[in-house]
């Protein structure tokens, strides 16, 4: 154990720093290698066009300090070209650098405690909780949020290296910060916390103008040439405006402890803001802000972060301050707080108030880790059908594409990427969905004397799966629905599905055994039929537009021009929940 | 997508027929499903239902199959089947098989079973010099 060093000199070791370290990095890294996806998302697939310009030998480097919306993301167009070149531009890679990069957040917050407080190690054990906490999933499962771990690191280590009172530290404190800055514009926040910082560590007033100046120049050549983006709306100066902007500032700050409840993150929100005032306080009554301006300069990271989403999402409702992506910022508050806090263990207001948040830690990480889950299951579904998709995208009408990128650019880019086995398109899906789901129409009720059998060429390589669409009567289900499938006039798999249990349009699954071998090509037919159902409680399949080779006949009859619901591979590839 | 409703030009309409799995005799009014394999030997995309006119999806400027029963030696037995929608785009080189419902002759005879291509609402594929697919029949 080392005493604090307000001075800024290096903190000895402890044997716990590994762990804190590499667990933030061990836990984010598992959760990328269980709900990653090698599919980009929406605005990652804006750089396919520098993939491109750079596959056709064109100039490039001038997208590097290019902005995307209000952002310069310069460190993550790196690290995406780099690893890119690599994987075959792979997103799972970029999200294992933001694991990563979370373990030097870890290690600078790290100095900054042993710098602060004279406490056991293991008083730190929060901090590489928070770091991984599952509520900021979607900065995790998305390649291009390197930049928000980017931003969080430069942030981190100026004040690390601004704390440390030498000359190459301090240089180090401008490079830090350029990286910040240079990721996202919300890395701009750590000139004014630096300034606050340096003030309450007493570092001289040279120090302190010099910092002025660096912090001025970095931010005047970040807006060089720089174009508001559009659309842009002024803040309103209202009480209203004003109310409005506090309540989604709250909001964000209570929302990595409260699930998906916006009014549990206003709660949340408003008693860390007592707790945040109540811990600066007991730090000004210690007369500990020396020591501690690196713990405070996080908590005003945290805060000063809530304030800007507050200011830049209050017209968008409350549900958007809560975004998952927003979550490893305002973090930092916690994080300030409880590292704060533990410094003040002397007082029985201090041990009260670590208390707390040591049970808002655990009891937040649980409840985000718990509601975190579903949104990862269905956060990596819909990167499948996506991939899907843009393999698949000239047999894709329009409405299917809305969610993956802009209508205007997603075919032009599908067939970019297509032809250079590029991102979604590395792997081929075999699979075989429906192409246009919004066409269905229900076949006459499935009955006695009217099962459906289906002829169909077998649309995939190796077949794995097949799922029938089945959507039961709205008087609730009776008896069993019976599913057989052969192959080659070969009676290969069955399943009997009771109706009682489905609960509206369901994608019911059949499985075929690893020993089968069913080849594209091959004959299937699949018979649906119910002989138990009748009547009111009989269940219907789904017909759609033509997708397949297909001949369906229901109780004899063709389904002339349409084709039965069925989906081939669509469980083994993820595609269907 | 862009709406398309475009008549494929004329160096479009190019195929090559491929194996299929149709009887050489078939017993009256039968119902059959038979295969038809054949590629777009063409420079250009033929065009599906979605791809023919992605606003209206009805068919119209798709490529379809269709077939007809045609009693020898030159009488066309007036039984034209379903037209069948390609179930993708076919682009220039690619190869589909297709399930095609066939009802068989009323009377029983030599017939010849003709499958064609036609881009709807544009042109049937023979009248611009692409070969249809002829079969001999026998209907007992």
């Amino acid at each position: 154990m080392t005493g604090p060093q307000p001075d800024g000199s290096r903190p000895s070791r402890s044997r716990l720093l590994p762990l804190f370290v590499v667990a933030p990095v061990a836990v984010q890294a598992a959760i990328v290698a269980v709900f990653g996806q090698a599919v980009q998302a929406w605005d990652e697939y804006y750089y396919a066009d520098l993939f491109v310009d750079i596959g056709h030998g064109r100039p490039w480097l001038w997208w590097m300090f290019r902005q995307h919306n209000e952002h310069r993301i310069v460190w993550t167009k790196m690290a995406m070209l780099g690893l890119g070149y690599f994987t075959d531009w792979n997103p799972v890679a970029e999200m294992y650098v933001s694991a990563v990069l979370v373990g030097l957040v870890a290690f600078g917050i790290w100095n900054l405690y042993r710098t602060a407080v004279d406490e056991p190690a293991w008083r730190f054990w929060p901090v590489p909780l928070l770091l991984c906490i599952p509520a900021q999933h979607m900065n995790m499962l998305y390649g291009l949020m390197t930049c928000h771990y980017f931003t969080v690191a430069g942030m981190v280590w100026t004040l690390v290296f601004l704390l440390r009172k030498t000359r190459r530290s301090f240089v180090a404190a401008i490079a830090a910060s350029f990286v910040a800055l240079f990721s996202t514009l919300n890395g701009i926040i750590v000139f004014p916390i630096g300034f606050v910082v340096l003030c309450l560590n007493r570092q001289s007033v040279a120090r302190r103008r010099a910092w002025l100046l660096a912090s001025a120049t970095l931010v005047a050549a970040y807006f060089s040439k720089y174009q508001v983006p559009a659309p842009h709306q002024p803040t309103e100066w209202t009480l209203d405006a004003a109310v409005r902007i506090a309540l989604a500032a709250l909001t964000s700050l209570g929302s990595p402890f409260a699930g998906s409840s916006i009014r549990w993150s206003i709660v949340v929100g408003v008693a860390m803001t007592l707790l945040i005032v109540m811990a600066l306080f007991g730090t000004l009554a210690t007369a500990k802000w020396t020591a501690h301006a690196g713990l405070i300069g996080l908590t005003l990271i945290g805060v000063g972060s809530a304030a800007v989403i507050g200011l830049g999402r209050y017209r968008f409702g409350l549900e958007g301050a809560a975004e998952s992506k927003y979550v490893t910022y305002t973090i930092f508050a916690m994080i300030g707080i409880v590292l704060s806090l533990a410094g003040q263990r002397n007082s029985q207001f201090g041990r009260t108030l670590l208390l707390a948040c040591g049970w808002l830690v655990g009891v937040g990480w649980v409840v985000a880790a718990v509601t975190a889950y579903p949104r990862m299951e269905a956060w990596g579904r819909t990167r499948r059908l996506h991939r899907y998709e843009i393999q698949n995208i000239q047999t894709q009408p329009d409405e299917n594409l809305r969610d993956v990128y802009h209508l205007s650019e997603v075919r032009r880019i599908a067939a970019c990427l297509q032809a250079a086995k590029l991102g979604p398109c590395r792997k081929r899906v075999d699979a075989l969905l429906v192409a246009r789901p919004l066409e269905g129409l229900p076949t006459k009720a499935i009955v006695r004397g009217s099962e459906l059998v289906s002829k169909i060429l077998c649309p995939v390589d190796t077949l794995r799966d097949v799922g029938v669409l089945i959507t039961p009567a709205a008087a609730g289900g009776q008896g069993v629905l019976n599913i057989d499938i052969d192959a080659n006039d070969r009676k290969i798999v069955g399943a009997v599905v009771e109706l009682r249990a489905m609960r509206g349009s369901t994608w019911v699954p059949v499985r075929l055994s690893a020993g089968l071998a069913v080849r594209r090509g091959d004959l299937l037919v699949v018979r649906v039929s119910s002989d138990s159902a009748t009547g009111a409680g009989a269940p219907r399949a789904m017909s759609f537009p033509v997708y397949s080779s297909q001949i369906t006949r229901q109780g004899g009859a063709l389904l002339a021009g349409r084709d039965l619901g069925l989906a081939f591979n669509g469980f083994a590839n993820g595609l269907l929940p | 997508m862009p709406a398309a409703r475009e008549p494929l030009a004329s160096s479009g309409f190019n195929v090559q027929w491929g194996p299929h799995d149709v009887p050489a005799a078939i017993p009256v009014n039968a119902d059959l499903d038979v295969r038809i394999t054949f590629t777009n030997r063409s420079d250009k995309v033929w065009p599906d239902v979605l791809a023919g006119d992605p606003a209206k999806r009805n068919g119209g400027f798709a490529v379809r199959l269709s077939h007809q029963w045609i009693q020898t030696p030159a009488e066309e037995a007036g039984r034209t089947g379903n037209r069948v929608d390609l179930p993708r785009s076919l682009a220039p080189g690619e190869t589909v098989t297709l399930l095609v419902n066939v009802r068989g002759p009323r009377d029983p005879g030599e017939y010849l079973l003709r499958f064609e291509l036609l881009q709807e609402l544009v042109s049937w594929f023979d009248t611009r010099g692409a070969a249809d697919l002829v079969i001999p029949v026998r209907v007992r």
